[in-house]
């Protein structure tokens, strides 16, 4: 059922209580004369996974970047945790909330993964420049907690041991999931994840999944993410939103996103195929 | 990694005090062979001593913005200026007394650049990186105007007189100090991260929540400030001041010392400018040719090493004290680290092991040579030697080697190189480069060159011009833009290739 | 009389630096690289026009040094993109950028190697002859009407070149998508040299009339002149042709505004104040379109 109402019940229930973490209203955005994403809407529940797919080309990692704010929306509304985020640019999108993973990998691939992790941990240190500079007690204090909690995030995908290498040096499926482990550094209620299993094999997927229902039940938080894999998607996500050529076709969990005609239309008209 | 247990580490309260321990002998070490005497060391090589205290300090600074910011302004001798002009005209006003008014002279020319800093780094740095080139390039042009046009102030062209010389060994070895600590605290702090992820992956930064203006501004000022500082020195150094001095060249100088020694080293920085100071010490004869020479050894480096000479390698005591507490070297890997670069230098993407051993003994031949020559011509021991004919003075017997080395080295490698080398841009512009320093002599000095020399010249140009047409190999085919896999398409975010 | 005179030298200084501002524009438009050498480019056409027309070295006729100087701008351009810039077509911006700076020392200080460092005086008669046209009580001198005539000419040539003409396709392609360009057969590389050459042959009809309106040619000619232009370039949108040249014409302009106001020493603030405001204002300049990058 094609299901278009932002209101519309994809929450689960244990976040019916609470707020939703994210509310898209009629979110849309236009480069030049080409509508790249248009009526945009999706009520994200606070714990809830959720999943945006569609073929190649259909604005996913558009609407990320809106959702982020490194492009600015031409219409509609973004509220992130019921805050209206329309004068905030990506730097206080994130102090608000909102993290995420790079579609093509962006880490800081001359620094160490510890650096990385910390890097993230950048605005749970509290020390201002002079303590830096005279290396006051707040600067000692500050960096050792810091480094314990990078440790223990990096503990998530097992790679605490890794903490020392330079992130550049690492196999690819370590890069993304140090991605993942820096974007969890900065505290987010929102995860964005784009195609988090990009490149990596089935086993790989099956541990990615665990992992993704790990980080939302130990930090508990919501995770949106964009993938193509379908069996991680229809494993790990509550809720799905079909993105086609800018526009929402269809909303709903992943049965009935599974068999709705206009979804399937959707990849096997667009001459996806299926992308398992 | 099981060995970590057994790893001793330094404890941080002994780092500190070793090092603090080390830099004060090191201060007053320098001071006594400087000041004391011991060695009869002149006035002028005092002075050059103290102008490479000087260049060590804008070197850092400017490491700061370049080598961990990323970014590469071009003005840089313009907070010099500044914080160069501010110091002579309050130490020339008499405001305070000597003592106190040569810290706070200091002090003051540090802020005024910082300020200026601000100013320009605020509009500045929003620019993406060829942009901010141009601009700062501009405001350090203006600042100079700025210097020239006020002449009530600041003397205008004639330059500011009668600057008491302040700055000696102590004072400006002390601030080397306090520029390399200053820096060192804040590369080790959450600041000094923020700061290398703008030069990583700006967009990555600002998605995880770091203030990227903000972050690249203050790298800015403080860049700014310690060149201010090292202004006010130099300008108690010289004793004199004028606008000239502080032109786009100057900017150009202390690039070319960041550059060299290693962008995102400040080991490398602090080497560099001593070495470059400094030579002029010893080329007397080749004074003229220094800034080819530099411009050249640019170009060079850009394309081997585009991350500067010891790249983003950071010196620390502690840690080579670590490693030796716990027997942590093996004298191969050491000799292997030290060859690497050399290596990437001198041996470029070479395939093949047996070519890579004959093209490396050949390199390393002819860098040997040449710096052998260059040795003979400036020590003018070639007659000794019965090497050289005598009358060949200084310089030229250093040229005179490297023409005949070149021109064969020209010929060999480049015959070689055709055959076999995949990656043959590299080679071959290190041939063009031997051949083209041939010509550039060979053109003004044809009648001081003698018939050995010359034969070679005149054999190895034509044979080079022609052997690329005749040998042009499969593996050069393939240099021309036809993709051969969409694998190996270059990537698109900046990355290092082959670096 | 004085408003024409002083239109007429902002009108010519523009051409110049709006020949200038296109070699630099085409080469950032397809390879993102501000050659930093182009300014010495004209200074060695500068040059080699003074030794092939001056009668004391090798006095040849003005069409053959024409010839020469541009052929010879050319050359060097090529040589310099195949050494220098080439090997790095895939490294950091700010490798490049170095590079760069390198290149154009070195050529300044290989000709003051060469020529010594005193500048040489241009023999303009032997290029332009003397006198010049008079149109009611203005008199305008042949040198500036040439030169402006001359560069509006060459762009004419230079936008059919490029719009009607399937190089000047392939070069748009090139300046667009590198990797569709490839993956379409275009050889990019030799795009990229004849791009640079075009660039640099303009640079050279740029030293011929450079030489004839201001005859002092030294080695650090390069420098201020290729600042401006560069300046101009960034005004008039970078990577666009039209705006090179509105931007050549407006710096060109304003200069001698400034000049004629009596601020002759403040040419170069007020010019680098423009380059300053448009750029924070309106980054991609006049004509240029905003490119946005891909996240």
């Amino acid at each position: 059922m094609v299901n278009n109402d932002p209101k519309a019940p994809l929450l689960p229930e244990r976040d019916k209580e609470r707020n939703p973490v994210l509310e898209c209203v009629g979110l849309g955005i236009d480069f030049g004369g080409l509508t790249a994403v248009d009526d945009f809407n999706i009520t994200i529940g606070a714990t809830e996974i959720c999943g945006l797919i569609g073929p190649n080309g259909a604005g996913k990692t558009t609407v990320f970047n809106l959702l982020t704010k490194v492009y600015q929306p031409t219409r509609g509304s973004i509220y992130l945790d019921g805050k209206d985020t329309k004068h905030m640019n990506t730097v206080r999108a994130n102090k608000a909330g909102i993290a995420r993973t790079f579609q093509n990998i962006r880490l800081f691939k001359g620094l160490t993964v510890m650096e990385n992790v910390l890097i993230g941990l950048h605005n749970e240190m509290d020390y201002r420049l002079g303590g830096a500079l005279f290396r006051l007690p707040n600067y000692w204090k500050a960096e050792r907690i810091a480094r314990e909690r990078a440790l223990e995030l990096l503990s998530i995908f097992d790679m605490q041991d890794f903490a020392e290498h330079k992130s550049g040096s690492l196999p690819y499926g370590s890069q993304r999931r140090l991605e993942i482990v820096r974007a969890l550094a900065t505290n987010p209620t929102l995860l964005l994840l784009d195609e988090p299993a990009a490149g990596m094999n089935p086993a790989e997927t099956d541990d990615l999944m665990s992992n993704i229902k790990k980080i939302q039940e130990t930090f508990q938080i919501a995770i949106l993410l964009i993938e193509h894999d379908m069996s991680l998607v229809m494993g790990v996500c509550e809720g799905i939103a079909v993105l086609n050529y800018g526009k929402l076709i269809a909303k709903g969990t992943p049965a009935e996103i599974q068999n709705n005609p206009k979804v399937i239309e959707a990849y096997l008209g667009a001459g996806g195929g299926d992308d398992a | 990694m099981t060995n970590l247990n057994r790893h001793k580490t330094i404890p941080t309260p002994i780092r500190y005090l070793i090092n603090t321990g080390l830099l004060i002998a090191l201060i007053v070490v320098g001071h006594i062979i400087t000041e004391g005497g011991l060695f009869q060391i002149g006035r002028a090589q005092q002075r050059i001593i103290v102008e490479i205290g000087i260049f060590i300090i804008l070197a850092v600074s400017l490491n700061l913005v370049t080598g961990y910011l990323g970014q590469l302004p071009l003005g840089h001798a313009g907070f010099m200026a500044v914080g160069a002009y501010t110091a002579g005209i309050f130490w020339t006003s008499g405001f305070m007394p000597d003592g106190a008014s040569m810290v706070v002279g200091l002090i003051l020319a540090g802020i005024v650049a910082a300020i200026f800093g601000i100013i320009i780094g605020i509009p500045a740095l929003r620019l993406r990186g060829d942009y901010l080139a141009i601009i700062t390039l501009g405001f350090g042009e203006i600042i100079r105007i700025l210097i020239t046009n006020l002449s009530g102030i600041t003397g205008g062209a004639q330059g500011l007189q009668g600057i008491p010389r302040h700055s000696n060994f102590i004072l400006v070895y002390i601030c080397v100090i306090i520029a390399c600590t200053l820096i060192h605290m804040l590369m080790k702090s959450r600041h000094g991260r923020a700061i290398l992820s703008i030069r990583e992956n700006e967009i990555a930064a600002e998605s995880c929540g770091i203030k990227t203006t903000y972050y690249k501004v203050m790298a800015f000022t403080v860049s700014a400030f310690l060149a201010g500082v090292a202004g006010a020195l130099f300008a108690g150094n010289l004793g004199i001041l004028e606008p000239a001095s502080f032109g786009f060249m100057q900017s150009i100088d202390i690039l070319m010392i960041v550059v060299l020694g290693g962008m995102g080293s400040m080991a490398g920085a602090v080497i560099s400018a001593a070495i470059l100071t400094s030579l002029p010490l010893f080329m007397q004869g080749l004074n003229q040719y220094r800034l080819v020479i530099f411009a050249l050894m640019l170009i060079v480096v850009m394309i081997f090493k585009p991350s500067g000479l010891l790249g983003t390698y950071d010196f620390s005591l502690s840690r080579s004290l670590e490693r030796l507490i716990n027997r942590d070297y093996k004298v191969k890997n050491f000799v292997r680290k030290l060859a690497i670069p050399l290596k990437r230098l001198v041996i470029p993407n070479a395939p093949g092991r047996n070519f890579l051993k004959f093209t490396g003994i050949l390199y390393a031949v002819v860098s040997l040579s040449i710096i052998a020559g260059s040795i003979i011509g400036m020590f003018n021991i070639g007659p000794l030697l019965g090497v050289l004919p005598s009358r060949y003075p200084g310089a030229w017997q250093f040229f005179f080697i490297l023409n005949i080395i070149t021109g064969a080295y020209g010929l060999i490698v480049g015959t070689l190189g055709m055959l076999f080398r995949k990656d043959v841009g590299k080679a071959k512009l290190l041939r063009v480069l031997a051949i083209l320093s041939i010509w550039l002599l060979a053109f003004k000095y044809l009648v001081i060159l003698d018939g050995a020399g010359l034969l070679v010249v005149l054999i190895a140009l034509p044979i080079e011009l022609v052997l690329p047409i005749l040998f042009k190999t499969g593996a050069e085919k393939n240099q021309s833009a036809h993709i051969t896999s969409i694998s190996e398409a270059p990537g698109k975010d900046g990355g290092n290739h082959g670096e | 009389m004085f408003f024409v005179s002083h239109l007429v030298n902002g009108l010519q200084l523009g051409s110049i630096y709006a020949l200038v501002a296109l070699g630099y524009t085409m080469v950032y438009g397809i390879i993102k690289l501000l050659n930093f050498a182009h300014g010495d480019f004209i200074m060695v056409g500068g040059y080699i026009a003074l030794f092939s027309l001056s009668t004391t070295f090798f006095g040849l006729p003005p069409a053959v040094a024409v010839v020469l100087t541009i052929v010879g701008c050319m050359l060097l351009a090529v040589v310099v993109e195949k050494l220098a810039y080439r090997p790095l077509r895939n490294a950091p911006r700010i490798s490049v950028l170095i590079t760069a700076i390198g290149v154009s020392l070195l050529l300044q200080n290989l000709a003051q190697y060469f020529f010594g460092a005193t500048p040489m005086n241009f023999p303009t008669h032997l290029l332009i002859p003397a006198g010049g046209i008079t149109m009611g009580d203005v008199f305008v001198a042949y040198t500036p009407l040439i030169t402006i005539i001359a560069a509006l000419i060459s762009m004419v040539i230079l936008t059919y070149l490029v719009q009607r003409t399937k190089l000047g396709k392939a070069m748009r392609a090139v300046s667009e998508d590198t990797e569709a360009a490839q993956l379409m057969g275009i050889n990019v590389n030799t795009i990229i040299t004849f791009t640079f050459a075009v660039g640099a042959g303009l640079a050279g009809i740029g030293a011929l009339l450079y030489g004839a309106g201001y005859p002092r040619i030294e080695h650090t000619l390069g420098v201020m002149l290729g600042l401006m232009a560069f300046v101009a370039a960034v005004v008039g949108g970078i990577g666009s042709i039209p705006g090179a040249m509105i931007g050549g014409f407006a710096i060109g302009l304003v200069e001698a505004l400034v000049t004629a106001l009596g601020f002759s020493e403040w040419r170069i603030g007020a010019v680098f104040l423009i380059l300053i405001i448009v750029l924070m204002v309106r980054p991609t300049g006049i004509m240029g379109r905003s490119m946005m990058e891909k996240v």
